[in-house]
């Protein structure tokens, strides 16, 4: 087998309108600037991409960039990325997935893949080593997201795909991609696909094998990378243990799990669809991505079968927020959704909005909160655009700018909102608003530092501009190295340093001094990995101004789609109303934080990159 | 109820009422018992024989709660192990 070391810097450009490709080779300095992944994938679109295009057009571009790490050996690396501008949200989206497609990708010896064009009819891309073939689809178009990659990939060995079901060729605007079981969930990157008729795309890896450029150090921090996972009470405990839904008795007992579209945030039912209720009556077993040492992913039985134990965020928007606490269901949905090709977090607020609208007599449905009837029917009629249907595939913005009821459409920038209700977590509510993709908690997860570590006040804006900044450009890196999220629980907090201050100290360092204390935040373990791997020397400081880099483009390409402060902000249910069970009816005191944030980042006061911060961080502009 | 004594709640979440091992464990209700007056939340692993070093934290009235609170009567005080959202 041939060898890779480091990484190929071999980026494949398909064009579906003329079928031909040609290579683009990334440079040194494009690899230290921007990293890999989602954060190379931005750079080459922001090189590419006119502004103000179709989101569903030929012209626009669908960037599959798989990490770094992909592939070398790394604990949870089965990462790639994917960067496109989103159809449902209108401004430039990325989306992060673990499934196979990634490493079959880079052993193939590519960096990544831009797609542009369009096809006339249904085609489907095999991609090898050499290049690529244009096969033609029409026989797979109509067929869910699963039969779609048991017929192209099948049991062969080294062959993995991306695909999409009804709700992508219908352009469902929160459509999205399936790899495996994993998925490029948010934004509407399977419409992208069925824009252009693309139905499925084939890579067949193995050719290479991949190798840091550096491997004795590599080894020696991916052996302090393992035993911090293995240390850490989060990644080895909690997730192994529970998944994710595991978070659902926490978020109620915080008070902040969202119910009946966000007007309730604690319920006594909540355990029936709890982490811990689906291990016991489930049998819950691990079902990972590749490379996976924290196994947060699961799956059970359900009445003799096995499916797949929904993610949090999954139960609660297609569950609790719908006043639904019953976990067969919730379990028949996500498959449903998996098969149909939905985002289970925009499909579930989409639903909560017509329940709501229903309820006030703004729209008629049979949709009612705490009732199942009617949500199989009606997510079948979003993905095939039947009658409501078609409409309720265009998300809850569009959809509260028809029939009213903006108010609680919860939602940021057209993306509906995550699980977290963040009137109990302030410091959240501004990373949800100033987030780039829109209503995201992946940008900043603020919501472990306030709420789940309780080491910052959840509900005082002081210090929360300076830690939401510092998790985005961490984050970033992340996401551009192409390891897990997750990671960071076990990488950062079981540093000796924050390990052995007490959570006092801690929380005081935080609210107080916040650039004190992210200064003291080590995350070399991310440094190292990506340079033994690269063979790139850098520091934490280039590494950490990388992620910063990396999320100023992505908002310097937002604004000029005309995104600015107006757009940073959130529905009025989270900012002028309270939640049921708060007594003092608190809500997210969004403006005290934006001014902050916006100084912080180098924006003007409308919330625009200045001329000053793009050229600090190297940023054309256009 | 003694004068002295206080009655709350405790909730166990995470696997933690299986290491407790009570007997007809209902985790909507949780437990009702009377602690003395004064107590402070950490004593509660105590009170329930959790091995020592297994970490477990609290959430009094939606928030996480320091170690050093004094429960208060008709305080739902809902015990986890480390853990953090998905």
């Amino acid at each position: 087998m041939d060898v890779i070391k480091g990484t190929s810097n071999k980026v494949l450009e398909i064009n579906l309108t003329s079928k031909k490709f040609t290579v683009y080779t990334v440079s040194k300095e494009e690899r230290k600037l921007y990293l890999g992944g989602k954060g190379l994938g931005l750079k080459l679109l922001f090189d590419r991409l006119k502004s103000g295009i179709d989101p569903l057009s030929a012209e626009n571009i669908l960037a599959v960039m798989p990490g770094v790490l992909e592939s070398t050996g790394a604990p949870c690396t089965a990462r790639f990325a994917a960067v496109t501008k989103s159809p449902l949200t209108g401004i430039m989206a990325s989306a992060n997935c673990g499934g196979p497609f990634g490493s079959q990708l880079k052993t193939a010896g590519w960096d990544g893949i831009l797609i542009r064009g369009k096809a006339p009819k249904p085609i489907y891309l095999r991609i090898d080593h050499s290049g690529v073939s244009f096969e033609d689809a029409s026989g797979l178009w109509g067929m869910d997201a699963q039969a779609v990659q048991d017929e192209v990939v099948g049991n062969q060995k080294n062959l993995a795909a991306l695909a999409i079901g009804p709700a992508g060729e219908n352009l469902v605007r929160f459509a999205n991609i399936v790899s495996g079981k994993r998925y490029l969930g948010r934004a509407g990157m399977g419409a992208v696909m069925g824009s252009k008729k693309l139905k499925a795309i084939v890579v067949e890896g193995g050719k290479y094998k991949i190798e840091p450029k550096r491997p004795y150090t590599f080894k020696s921090v991916r052996k302090k990378a393992l035993a911090y996972i293995d240390s850490n009470a989060v990644t080895a405990g909690s997730y192994r243990n529970y998944g994710t839904a595991s978070t659902i008795n926490l978020s109620n007992a915080a008070g902040i799990l969202p119910i009946n579209n966000f007007t309730i945030g604690s319920d006594q039912r909540a355990v029936d669809i709890a982490g811990e209720t689906f291990a016991v009556e489930h049998e819950a077993r691990p079902s990972s991505c590749k490379t996976c040492a924290i196994l947060c992913g699961h799956k059970g039985t359900f009445n003799g079968n096995t499916a797949k134990i929904p993610e949090y965020e999954s139960i609660v928007l297609m569950g609790s927020n719908l006043g639904i606490f019953d976990r067969e269901k919730i379990v028949e949905w996500n498959n449903l959704c998996g098969k149909l090709g939905l985002d289970t977090i925009s499909a579930g607020g989409t639903l909560a909005w017509v329940m709501e609208a229903t309820q006030k007599g703004m729209v008629k449905s049979d949709l009612t909160f705490g009732s199942a009837e009617g949500i199989s029917e009606a997510l079948h009629d979003i993905a095939y655009a039947k009658g409501f249907g078609k409409e309720m595939g265009l998300g809850s913005r569009a959809l509260s700018q028809k029939y009213g009821g903006e108010d609680f459409a919860i939602h940021a920038k057209g993306l509906e909102l995550p699980a977290y209700d963040p009137r109990g977590s302030v410091g959240l509510g501004l990373a949800y608003a100033v987030a780039n993709r829109g209503g995201c908690h992946l940008s900043s997860y603020v919501v472990a530092i306030e709420v789940f570590f309780g080491l910052m006040n959840p509900y005082v804006a002081k210090a929360k501009p300076e830690i939401t900044i510092f998790f985005e450009s961490l984050n970033n890196c992340i996401n551009s190295m192409g390891t897990c999220l997750f990671t960071q629980f076990a990488y950062t907090m079981e540093d000796p340093l924050t390990k052995m201050t007490p959570d006092l100290l801690l929380g005081m360092v935080m609210q107080y001094l916040p650039k004190v204390a992210t200064k003291l935040v080590n995350f070399s373990i991310y440094r190292k990995l990506w340079s033994t791997t690269t063979g790139i020397g850098t520091s934490n400081g280039d590494f950490l101004k990388a992620g910063d880099r990396i999320h100023v483009l992505e908002r310097y390409m937002n604004t000029r789609e005309g995104i600015a402060r107006k757009d940073d902000t959130l529905p009025d249910r989270l900012l002028k109303e309270g939640r049921k069970n708060d007594p003092k009816q608190r809500t997210v005191p969004l403006e005290k934080m934006l001014d902050h944030y916006y100084d912080l980042r180098g924006f003007d006061s409308n919330g625009i990159p200045t001329r000053e911060t793009l050229k600090r961080l190297k940023i054309e502009i256009k | 109820m003694l004068k002295n004594k206080i009655r709350i709640t405790i909730k166990l979440f995470s696997g933690l009422d299986k290491e407790v091992i009570l007997e007809n464990y209902n985790p909507y209700n949780g437990i009702s018992m009377e602690v003395p007056k004064g107590t402070r939340v950490y004593e509660i692993a105590k009170l329930l024989h959790l091995s020592r070093g297994v970490p477990v934290f609290y959430f009094i009235n939606e928030r996480r709660s320091p170690k050093w609170y004094r429960l208060q009567s008709g305080d739902i005080v809902s015990c986890f192990k480390p853990m953090s959202g998905g």
